[in-house]
């Protein structure tokens, strides 16, 4: 095996992108206030923990997702085989995903430890959206009190959140 | 992920916890990850490979297009007004 390099530093490659695309300084988001933490009160296996994917997954029969920054989002019921989730995302490249959704939605995964009893349950609905939006602003004051509102109505414990 | 999962009791704020499986044996993929291409002719090439941001739905085969339920009652869509 060869000597293991440092983890890509993603912010200075964006920018060397962009700059090479001919596009404008990508603009970063930055927040001056520390984010809000709350300490676990329960062991993992006392744990509902619900599941929020950003990349663009559907199930067959929803709508899937545009990729001209969708605000919106589809709950996905977790008792759904995972054979009849979808990908759809303009950024990302999606085959390892198409071929095994857990990459970017790790439903299976989570299913199986909840069967194992390491955790109490995977929240009855998993919710995801299409990442990439330019909008922050419409994320934070939009996308993310939905998300929020819904979590607090499934009564969650965790929120595992994954990218793509 | 059960290791992962098991980190949240115990990192704070601004803690990184490294899981201790490599995306590949080699790390010589990250050489490539966002860096321009040289191309035969010696001129430089961005490997680009975002798709053009379309404001219609992207199905993944036609065949999801054609299931798609218009109503949709677990498509939530967002008034950005």
């Amino acid at each position: 095996m060869d000597q293991r390099q440092d983890p890509i530093d993603y912010i200075e490659r964006t920018r060397s992108q962009y700059d090479a695309l001919g596009y404008e300084p990508y603009t970063w988001v930055e927040y001056s206030a520390a984010p809000p933490w709350t300490a676990l009160s329960k062991p993992l296996n006392e744990m509902n923990i619900a599941l929020i994917a950003s990349g663009g997954i559907y199930a067959h029969g929803q709508i899937a997702f545009h990729h001209k920054d969708d605000l919106s989002y589809r709950i996905i019921d977790t008792e759904i085989e995972s054979t009849q989730l979808r990908t759809s995302h303009f950024a990302y490249d999606m085959t390892p995903a198409r071929e095994n959704i857990n990459v970017v939605f790790p439903i299976d995964t989570l299913k199986t430890l909840a069967h194992q009893g390491i955790i109490r349950s995977l929240s009855r609905r998993a919710y995801t959206f299409m990442g990439g939006i330019y909008s922050a602003r419409k994320v934070r004051d939009l996308l993310a009190p939905h998300l929020l509102k819904a979590l607090q109505e499934d009564e969650v414990d965790l929120a595992l959140l994954v990218p793509a | 992920m059960q290791t992962a999962l098991e980190q949240t009791s115990s990192l704070g704020p601004g803690d990184i916890f490294r899981l201790p499986f490599p995306f590949a044996d080699s790390d010589e993929w990250k050489n490539t990850v966002m860096r321009p291409i040289q191309k035969p002719d010696g001129t430089l090439e961005m490997n680009d490979f975002r798709t053009a941001r379309l404001d219609s739905p992207q199905y993944q085969s036609d065949a999801d297009q054609g299931a798609a339920d218009p109503k949709c009652p677990s498509c939530v869509f967002i008034s950005a007004d």
